[in-house]
């Protein structure tokens, strides 16, 4: 297969995704407005004291993305239903396209998401500091990569299982640790005007490697969603 | 029951069929590797009795003896459970599959010791049972829960060759939280003792030489007990297998194994 063959899939795959959630609407109807609940909702666990929630705004944000976020991606990154999965398969779809079609299409679900959810943390925890919005672009988008590579990587694996809505999130959500990590880290360093390189180039090497297994394992893990 | 009925039912557990005798969950060589296990353990732990008392942990400090040992014996089970998951991708081999299963159940197993005793170390030296400053003990209980995840999806999968496959998939991406976890108390800022004996750089150990020794022996006793349980539990699941084969078939189990002879029917 030509290099623009692959690509021409993987735009396939990514485009046919993202319409199916544009008419379901479940991430924006139902998986958001939940997500910003939990924003407003934590500090009544807390307590409302203002230091403490300047401190931990950043830091929820990511959690409540990663957590929320990791299932939509278990969702909308899963492999097909039958026929959809069969139909995909005849017409010589490349397993390879197929991880990073649906891997990019939950990065951008993702990023709907954390679109509006940023506004709102500024909003309701007002950390200290004025945001560095370049970093905090760049960091969103590394990191909701990673999350839709990581989301789609675990669905094809619990794929067609009973138990896939409480087993996903257990797979993913520890080896979403270190995206927790750079991403609340390099927020409060952007939000405090420092540089979070750092935690970027961290997210870039995570995304890297997930490129790597997911296409390599691609094959392999098909074989066992047929 | 004539003679000749009788010969063709009741037999010896020596005439039992290969299979059979192969599945026995005894052999020479797993119980071998058992009482090593065990000399090695009892060696270990008078060593760990007998050596000096540490200068400002006192007793405390003899859980190390256990602690180290099971942190480095679960990093060799998990680290076999990455390389025959590997083999099971290249070879498609049930054998590397079973043995990567094994090895990542007991290396759990490891992992559960190391983070029990280090809580309890952490109690007696550091006042707490829990640290979140601390990178390392952090990472070991998120490593812990997500291979007990690993564990949860084998459990969901009954067809054994998708089941292989996906685990070795998960056995595979897993395995990068181990570096992570050996690595972290060099990465952040800890409450955790920097490495001791498996250095970045290399150099010699800075551990003292009166300590080194029972910590080799109980660290050889619990590889000697990784060995042994990854035997038992391969053999383990082997019967496992060879029951699901022979309820697929509907073929009753030990269905070649008759009541012993002389026993009138």
């Amino acid at each position: 297969m030509t290099p623009s063959a692959f690509w021409q899939q993987v735009r396939w795959v990514f485009t046919k995704d993202l319409r199916v959630e544009v008419r379901g609407g479940v991430t924006l109807r139902m998986a958001t407005p939940f997500a910003a609940l939990a924003l407003l909702l934590a500090p009544l666990a807390t307590g409302t004291d203002t230091a403490l929630l300047r401190r931990i705004g950043p830091g929820m944000l990511w959690l409540v993305v990663i957590l929320f976020g990791m299932t939509v991606t278990l969702r909308s990154g899963a492999r097909e239903p039958g026929p959809v999965r069969d139909l995909l398969t005849l017409s010589g779809l490349d397993p390879a396209a197929g991880f990073l079609g649906r891997s990019l299409a939950s990065a951008v679900l993702l990023f709907g998401v954390t679109l509006v959810l940023t506004p709102l943390m500024i909003v309701l925890y007002a950390p200290e500091g004025r945001p560095g919005w370049g970093w905090l672009a760049l960091l969103a988008v590394a990191g909701v990569m990673a999350l839709g590579l990581l989301g789609s990587l675990v669905a094809t694996l619990v794929t067609g299982l009973r138990e896939r809505t409480a087993l996903g999130p257990l797979l993913a959500i520890p080896l979403a640790v270190p995206v927790l990590l750079a991403t609340a880290r390099g927020t409060d360093s952007a939000i405090s005007q420092q540089g979070s390189l750092s935690w970027l180039l961290l997210l870039v090497a995570m995304n890297l490697a997930l490129v790597i297994v997911g296409v390599l394992l691609a094959g392999p893990m098909d074989e066992t969603t047929r | 029951m004539s003679p000749a009925t009788r010969s063709s039912t009741c037999r010896r557990p020596d005439t039992m069929t290969r299979e059979t005798a192969t599945l026995h969950p005894r052999s020479r060589a797993i119980t071998s590797t058992g009482v090593a296990a065990l000399c090695l353990m009892a060696t270990g732990l008078y060593m760990a009795a007998t050596a000096p008392d540490e200068e400002t942990q006192g007793e405390a400090a003899r859980l190390l003896f256990v602690h180290v040992p099971s942190a480095i014996t679960a990093y060799i089970a998990l680290g076999a459970g990455l390389v025959t998951a590997v083999w099971y991708l290249i070879r498609r081999s049930p054998a590397a599959d079973l043995v990567s299963a094994a090895a990542i159940e007991v290396g759990v197993l490891f992992t559960a010791i190391t983070l029990l005793t280090g809580m309890i170390w952490g109690r007696f030296v550091w006042g707490v049972w829990w640290d979140w400053g601390d990178a390392r003990m952090v990472s070991t209980a998120v490593l812990f829960f997500f291979y007990l995840g690993y564990l949860a999806l084998r459990r969901s999968i009954s067809d054994p060759r998708v089941r292989a496959v996906r685990c070795a998939v998960l056995g595979i991406v897993g395995f990068v939280q181990v570096p992570i976890v050996h690595y972290s108390v060099l990465w952040f800022r800890t409450l955790h003792q920097g490495p001791s004996i498996i250095r970045p750089d290399l150099a010699n150990s800075t551990m003292d030489a009166a300590f080194v020794a029972p910590l080799g022996a109980a660290l050889a006793a619990f590889i000697a007990i990784l060995a042994y349980l990854v035997a038992v539990r391969v053999r383990l699941a082997r019967l496992e297998a060879a029951v699901d084969r022979a309820a697929s078939t509907s073929q009753p189990v030990g269905a070649s194994v008759g009541p012993p002879s002389g026993l009138s029917v």
